[in-house]
């Protein structure tokens, strides 16, 4: 299955293991949001759904645009706004 | 006036905005209060404009204006639909009053994120009920609410409904009826002292300037000034004290930022903090969500293969059954048509009337009656597809396909209602944040093969395309044919969509961003209620704009009388076009001149006339110059070239009376020099260029009003007239050639 843009993968970059981008994140994976490193805007926007530092972010089908469960709601995210929200895994 | 009267009468509320995420059943609840009848679908942004009804059970109370908005995630407004919200909230409109009272539809299957947009409604200093819906859900979830705790916590009144089934409602409409004047004091979220510090400057700021005081932001609409760059606010009040105001936001900002904190975050990170304290006790949900049946069902419809798949599989059984289906139908009122016409031609006399009643109201606007069971399928589909929650799906998947044409998912919905009607699609596009690709996906919107080209579509394909079945009667030939014509729309709409986006329209694409709501069984009711709505405005269109022009294309092709079987009043006096002249001495010539058998004189009327001006232009397209006339007729709206058809080979038909339908009439017309009017190639070039042609006046208008300029409509008309030329001379020319 494509996995989207999946550059980071998780211990790459001298990042612990346990820290991973949104699109590296496998179906059925949970993790918890860190930071979302987008515009102003786009954090605006983001943050008024839910998608902010703390957040249970459950992936249902990876990919671009992916499905992530958040709060029990399904959304679906483009690649642009996927790769920059930065998970830790539990 | 009105604000007086409440003072005096008393201080109960005059209107109800009701308020909300989307897709919580807003627009449901509004129905069940009201009594109206505002489309509902199970996808968000189906609603974009306010619609304003009456409080049903309002009693003794007099009128009670509930204003139904469109949904909205937070106070700070990106997409037109959203700022549809914050203009009726904050009295920006000249058409509404401010709502002294909001209700706010909380989907209690979703609780925190519904309470986010509470909290900052609570701020706005206004009267607040609760309505916490769809309770059904929340329960069949195990997510149980204790909404008197959630009442005393807030400070303001919770009524449990489930507007689909109106429960619930009645407590509402008492509650609406017995609120308070008063905004609710509420232990707000706290958020940080800086914040707190650098709104309180703004206020002070400007607190001597806004006359009358009613015009004065209020601390929410400040904090999101701040906090949304460029955002709603800020160029609201820009507006309205000029660049002072976002040099001082601006500097405002970099101070919180250079304090450490993160401008847009701060707010949401408190609130949902706050949240999670209103909540403890409040509601309870079950430790670990069950995997429901929807996220099942997605697996198979959001693969990225199969799902695809699925989408265009979809789609082409809509198009094929659209012809299989219903045709057998609209044969019948068909021959119900025809037989109708035959005995008003029995009963009156020969003449005037006869021919205006045969010719133009039963030929007319009959051959277009005709096709009403295709158009309610069309929208039995439609309808399915918008309530069971499979739209936003189709958004995603689609997405990718989108980015290549400079597009995003976010245009889908609305291209996918464009194929019922492009009017409601052009409104859908409200959603899309970018201005930008908001105007394209309106301009391509068009291409989309809506339901008025049906008619003209099923009409000739029936006359014209052999009923034969390929690949062992696995595809019918027919409706293989109608599903070319409406593919044609959707692959022409993608180069236009590319050369648009980097020329006119240039600017990148916001990423895809949409909620997908749980799948839904469709309600019989809704769906059932849409068709029957699309079937009725399609009649009242019959009846209406149908018939006028009808009538007028009728007279037209009726007079002036010749005084006898002369020949033809001489045109050419005038002897203003030459090439008419010539064209005039072949018409004379050609035995068809003159008045037919029974009475009429097509050729030689006002309308045969003009009919040859175009004879020239259209040639090349194998057109006949009826054709082009009946083009010419249909520039108000695309079905009416199947109402003037009608009516043209009536006229010119000379039957006497016995019932024949519209399609063995096109069969059996000839042209001047006795070679058939319509053959295969001619057929398919009439509908290559409806489907690319935008004879629609409801359409640009639409598109003047939802981008006040004229330029666009402009531009989406010339560029689709010469698409659609060019498609049908292409078209005409490759399958003469294909099939000598
Ligand atoms: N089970 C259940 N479904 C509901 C309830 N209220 C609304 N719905 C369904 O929820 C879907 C959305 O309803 P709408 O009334 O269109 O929602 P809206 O808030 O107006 O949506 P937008 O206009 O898109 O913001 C529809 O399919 C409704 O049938 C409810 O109380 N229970
Ligand atoms: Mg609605």
């Amino acid at each position: 299955m494509a996995i989207g843009e999946c550059e980071v993968q998780a211990g790459s970059r001298g990042v612990p293991a346990s820290f991973i981008d949104l699109p590296c994140l496998r179906a059925g994976e949970i993790g918890t949001v860190l930071e979302v490193d987008a515009s102003p805007a786009a954090r605006k926007r983001l943050a008024d759904m839910g998608f902010i530092r703390g957040a249970q972010l459950e992936m249902l089908r990876p990919g671009s645009p992916c499905i992530v469960r958040i709060d029990g709601a399904c959304v679906g995210l483009g690649n642009g706004h996927q790769k920059r929200i930065r998970l830790r895994l539990p | 006036m009105r604000s007086e009267e409440r003072v005096l009468a008393s201080p109960r509320v005059k209107s109800v905005a009701v308020v909300g995420n989307p897709n919580t059943g807003k627009t449901t609840l509004f129905n069940a209060l009201t009594g109206f009848r505002q489309r509902v679908g199970n996808y968000p942004g189906v609603t974009v404009e306010s619609k304003v009804g009456w409080l049903r059970d309002a009693g003794e109370t007099g009128a009670i204006e509930v204003i139904d908005l469109p949904g909205t995630y937070s106070l700070s407004a990106r997409s037109a639909d959203e700022a549809v919200v914050l203009d009726t909230l904050l009295g920006h409109t000249d058409a509404l009053e401010r709502p002294d009272l909001i209700v706010v539809v909380v989907d209690a299957s979703h609780p925190r994120r519904n309470l986010f947009l509470l909290t900052q409604i609570l701020e706005l200093g206004r009267p607040v009920i609760v309505a916490l819906n769809m309770m059904d859900v929340a329960r069949g979830r195990g997510i149980h609410w204790d909404a008197a705790a959630l009442a005393r916590r807030l400070g303001v009144p919770v009524v449990p409904v489930v507007a689909t089934r109106r429960e619930g409602i009645e407590a509402l409409t008492k509650t609406i009826l017995t609120a308070e004047h008063a905004a609710p004091r509420v232990p707000g979220p706290a958020l940080p002292p800086a914040v707190d510090a650098e709104l309180a400057a703004l206020e002070e700021w400007k607190a001597g300037d806004a006359e009358p005081p009613d015009t004065r932001p209020v601390r929410a609409q400040w904090l999101q000034a701040l906090l949304d760059p460029a955002g709603y606010h800020e160029q609201r009040l820009a507006v309205r004290w000029g660049a002072d105001v976002t040099q001082r936001l601006g500097a405002a900002r970099a101070r919180l930022e250079a304090a450490g904190h993160g401008v847009p975050e701060i707010e949401a990170v408190a609130r949902y903090a706050w949240i999670e304290q209103l909540l403890r006790d409040v509601v309870t949900c079950p430790h670990r969500p069950r995997r429901s049946k929807s996220e099942g069902a997605d697996r198979v419809l959001t693969h990225p293969v199969a799902g695809l798949l699925i989408f265009a599989g979809l789609m082409l059984l809509m198009f094929q059954s659209l012809y299989e289906w219903a045709a057998p139908l609209a044969d019948a009122i068909d021959r119900a048509v025809a037989l109708s016409g035959a005995a008003v031609a029995n009963w009156v006399p020969p003449g005037t009337l006869r021919s205006l009643l045969v010719d133009g109201a039963l030929a007319g606007v009959g051959a277009v009656l005709v096709f009403l069971p295709q158009i309610m399928l069309l929208f039995l589909f439609l309808g399915i597809l918008e309530d069971c929650g499979y739209l936003s799906r189709a958004a995603l998947l689609v997405d990718r396909f989108m980015n290549v044409a400079g597009l995003s998912g976010k245009s889908v919905i609305p291209l996918l209602t464009s194929f019922g009607c492009a009017v409601p699609g052009i409104l859908a596009t409200r959603t899309i944040e970018n201005a930008r690709d908001r105007v394209l996906t309106m301009l391509i919107a068009p291409l989309m093969s809506c339901s008025a080209r049906l008619p003209v579509y099923v009409l000739l394909v029936g006359a014209f395309v052999p009923e034969r079945t390929l690949l062992g009667g696995w595809l019918h030939v027919q409706a293989t044919v109608l599903t070319v014509m409406y593919l044609i729309g959707v692959i022409v709409a993608i180069p236009v969509a590319w050369v648009l986006k980097r020329t006119l329209l240039r600017g990148e694409t916001l990423p895809f961003l949409m909620e997908l709501p749980a799948y839904r069984w469709p309600t019989p009711r809704t769906v059932l209620y849409r068709v029957y709505e699309q079937g009725k405005e399609f009649c009242l269109r019959a009846g209406t704009i149908v018939f006028a022009v009808t009538v007028v294309i009728w007279a037209l092709g009726y007079y002036p009388r010749p005084a006898s079987v002369t020949p033809l009043p001489a045109a050419g006096q005038d002897g203003a076009v030459a090439s008419g002249e010539a064209e005039l001495a072949a018409a004379a010539r050609a035995p068809a001149a003159g008045p037919t058998a029974d009475g009429t004189n097509l050729e030689g009327s006002y309308l045969g006339r003009m009919g040859r001006w175009l004879e020239p232009v259209v040639r090349p397209l194998g057109w006949d110059w009826r054709i082009a006339t009946a083009t010419i007729a249909s520039l108000p709206a695309r079905e009416l070239v199947v109402a003037t058809l009608g009516t043209l080979f009536h006229m010119g038909g000379g039957d006497g009376g016995e019932p024949v339908e519209l399609k063995e009439r096109l069969q059996r017309a000839v042209r001047a020099d006795g070679r058939p009017v319509f053959t295969l190639p001619v057929a398919l070039s009439v509908m290559v260029f409806f489907s690319l042609c935008c004879q629609c006046a409801a359409t640009l208008a639409a598109i003047q009003r939802e981008t006040h300029s004229w330029r666009w409509p402009a531009l989406t008309f010339g560029y689709m007239t010469a698409l659609a030329y060019v498609g049908a001379l292409v078209t005409y020319q490759v399958a003469s050639r294909l099939m000598a």
